[in-house]
């Protein structure tokens, strides 16, 4: 019984302070790109392929790097390595499987100050099934695009924004009451009581039956 | 003489007739039901005979132990808020599913056609609510100004039509009892707008996640009646898995799916504890045609529950006669009843005997050999062994599919934590897998003597997966890799909830119960990331 609850209070602890770190953490907001528009939209069936490109100014923070390649159901493993020369600066890489979705965003290592002049090669891996990638022609294409290389593929250089997700709360609460059945932003409120006594009633349950 | 130390813990309360005070929870109904149990013949002799159905079945809800309906109350809770802050229309097919509501209810039809013709309501407000910009695509928000909410909210009042083309989508080859159940909310709702009832809608699929931790409680029990704490970390579980919570906030089949096959569960463990009686088979058969009426995938269900029903009537019949095999014929028409009368009505009216079943199923442009599509099912969910072509390259399937998407994959299948999170999650899942595996090897003996119960459970397990396997092989050309979803295998939560039971108590005498408080909490954080990652998808 008493491990039960001493169990259940620190696992409680222990959410309360994850989610307190990470409301104070802050969302991602695009920093700037390579200002490729999505002119071509091509699709490829099998992956194991590659291209690098110029990767245009990359601001300071960039932490992820969203590319233009749009998966069906299921996404292939994307690498991103961003070199100077033959210096790779950072990398990242997505697992294979995410979901559909008109981009895939691929975590790098973040960079401290800009950078000019360097090169993103992007690796994707073996495919399920197609995915298609949309960008710009890298050189003048004789038919249709053959390969990844064919395109410059539109990027988006993505940074932790300056606020924190506890500064946006107000904003959150009026974008939830927006678009529903009953408007307003006590949603926001009513959807927090609800999980407050879930929450209670949870531990309560547990406090009682778990001996 | 020495005084005798006072207890460190106060007395647990009991059911005290002195003092009026009667215990709650699930071991106090354990302790009443062994004393009933354990009255006298005489005293069970004297009841009264002529007890009414209705009285049978309130007696029946009296003795559900109050721990169980927390823990429905808790999942119902649970689902309303998943209801409240996933924005309309933001769940997978829920417009087509909604459209199909509405064929019903409006005129009084099943849906006609696979199109997407929905009324002139229901286009209005995906428009308005920028549905079709926000489906797919993590980076667009919902509506977020003062006039997109006054454009919605002029267009709600219209009085635009809500009859629409016939069309229901990819829900129309889907049975139609949930929709039908659904018309009621639909109906209670129709003073209001499109999303007054939606809202309503959705909120009945709260009901029937409720109903899922109810059964799931109540099925661990009867699979595992001596470890009254463990039913509670199971229910508790189940009821806290944000996907049961996603799937039942939101108006969906797969919802009520979830909570047919837990009832079906149930009774068939009460079966195979405490016998199959006749009414006991007739609510199984009856169960079983509700399920196909609820959805298709109900199907991948069936060859495990009819092993099940044989199994039983061979053991009922030592007791019972040849009366158990009657039982068994009864049950078997009663669940293939929707069955035979679909196909009847089909071929009267000149269609296909499986009807627009035929379509979603493509038995007509089935291919391959049976060795490939067994090869297809097995690498969804297992390592490719040697000598299988590879239809899955590059992805570990188990892993990077069912894995990571258990652990968030919402909205349109396009809302999921970021890496890092789904290896963070192997860790406890890790644990509670080895938790199992110890309480397996604990009660191994016992388990040796219902290999019966095991078989009919894995059977089930089996045949939805490979269903789910078929399925997915069929429709791979127009729709990908689209049925590797894990809403699918919300059916098999009953099985969840006893494997989480078995590892709670894999912690042993000592140390079961904070393990069982550990799978709780686990949970219940899931759950709340879960709905933290939904808020910041779609209002960030």
């Amino acid at each position: 019984m008493r491990n039960a609850k001493i169990t259940l209070a620190v696992g409680l602890a222990l959410t309360a302070a994850a989610i307190a770190v990470v409301l104070s953490r802050s969302p991602l907001v695009v920093a700037g790109g390579n200002s490729v528009p999505p002119k071509l939209d091509a699709e490829l069936v099998k992956g194991g392929v590659g291209s690098c490109q110029p990767a245009a100014r990359i601001p300071s923070g960039t932490s992820a790097v969203r590319i233009a390649i749009e998966a069906r159901a299921v996404g292939p493993g994307v690498s991103v390595k961003i070199l100077s020369g033959s210096r790779v600066l950072s990398g990242g890489r997505q697992v294979a499987g995410w979901g559909a979705a008109p981009n895939v965003t691929v975590p790098i290592e973040r960079f401290d100050r800009p950078v000019t002049g360097a090169h993103i090669c992007v690796a994707i891996g073996p495919t399920v099934e197609p995915f298609r990638f949309r960008g710009t022609a890298a050189h003048p294409l004789k038919g249709g695009v053959g390969k990844l290389s064919d395109v410059t593929l539109r990027m988006e250089y993505l940074r932790a924004d300056n606020k924190s997700w506890w500064s946006l709360a107000s904003s959150i609460g009026y974008h939830m009451g927006l678009g529903r059945a009953a408007g307003g932003a006590w949603i926001a409120f009513l959807v927090l009581a609800l999980m407050l006594a879930v929450t209670a009633l949870t531990t309560l349950l547990a406090v009682r039956e778990l001996r | 003489m020495s005084k005798r130390k006072a207890p460190k813990t106060p007395p647990r309360a009991t059911g005290n007739q002195a003092t009026g005070t009667r215990s709650v929870g699930a071991r106090a109904f354990n302790r009443r039901r062994q004393t009933a149990n354990g009255r006298s013949p005489r005293a069970q002799a004297h009841k009264p005979r002529g007890v009414g159905l209705l009285a049978r079945g309130r007696e029946a809800l009296g003795r559900v132990p109050r721990a169980a309906w927390i823990c429905a109350l808790i999942a119902c809770l649970n689902a309303i808020s998943w209801s409240i802050l996933t924005p309309p229309f933001e769940v997978p097919d829920e417009p087509a599913h909604f459209a199909y509501t509405q064929q019903l209810a409006e005129n009084t039809a099943l849906p006609t056609s696979s199109e997407s013709d929905f009324s002139p309501e229901e286009e209005a407000v995906l428009t308005d609510v920028h549905q079709y910009d926000v489906h797919d695509s993590p980076e667009n928000r919902t509506i977020s100004t003062a006039a997109e909410q006054q454009r919605l909210q002029e267009d709600l009042h219209s009085g635009l039509s809500r009859h629409g083309g016939g069309g229901a989508s990819g829900a129309r080859s889907s049975p139609p009892l949930y929709y039908l159940l659904e018309t009621v909310p639909y109906g209670l709702a129709s003073g209001g707008t499109l999303l007054d009832q939606l809202q309503a809608m959705r909120l009945l699929s709260a009901l029937m996640a409720a109903v899922t931790a109810l059964f799931v409680f109540l099925f661990v029990r009867e699979t595992l009646p001596s470890v009254p704490w463990a039913w509670t970390t199971s229910a508790l579980a189940v009821a806290l898995a944000p996907l049961l919570g996603f799937m039942s906030g939101a108006v969906n089949p797969d919802s009520m799916l979830a909570a047919v096959s837990a009832i079906a569960f149930y009774l068939l463990a009460r079966a195979f504890r405490r016998g199959l009686t006749r009414g006991l088979a007739l609510v199984i058969g009856a169960t079983m045609a509700v399920g196909f009426l609820t959805k298709l995938n109900f199907i991948g269900l069936a060859p495990g529950l009819f092993l099940g029903l044989i199994l039983l009537s061979v053991r009922a019949a030592r007791t019972q006669g040849r009366s158990a095999y009657l039982s068994l014929g009864f049950a078997v028409a009663i669940a293939a009843a929707p069955l035979w009368l679909y196909i009847f009505a089909n071929l009267l009216s000149n269609h296909p005997a499986l009807g627009v079943v035929s379509d979603s199923l493509k038995l007509n442009s089935a291919h391959g050999s049976l060795l490939g599509k067994i090869s297809y099912a097995w690498q969804l969910y297992l390592p490719r062994l040697p000598g299988m072509t590879e239809y899955f390259p590059g992805v570990w399937t188990a892993r990077d599919l069912w894995f990571d998407r258990w652990v968030g994959f919402y909205g349109w299948l396009d809302t999921s934590f970021p890496t890092w999170v789904d290896n963070l999650a192997l860790l406890p899942a890790t644990l509670i897998a080895l938790l199992f595996l110890r309480g397996l090897l604990v009660a191994r003996s016992s388990l040796r003597g219902r290999a019966g119960e095991t078989l009919v459970y894995a059977t089930i397990c089996i045949g939805l997966l490979a269903l789910i396997g078929f399925s997915s092989d069929l429709n791979a050309a127009s729709e990908g890799l689209g049925f590797v979803e894990p809403r699918y295998l919300l059916p098999l939560f009953p099985l969840l909830g006893a494997a989480l039971a078995v590892a709670a108590r894999g912690g042993g005498r000592r140390w079961g119960p904070a393990a069982g408080a550990a799978i709780v909490v686990i949970f219940l954080a899931h759950d709340l990331f879960s709905q933290l990652l939904v808020v910041a998808r779609f209002y960030g």
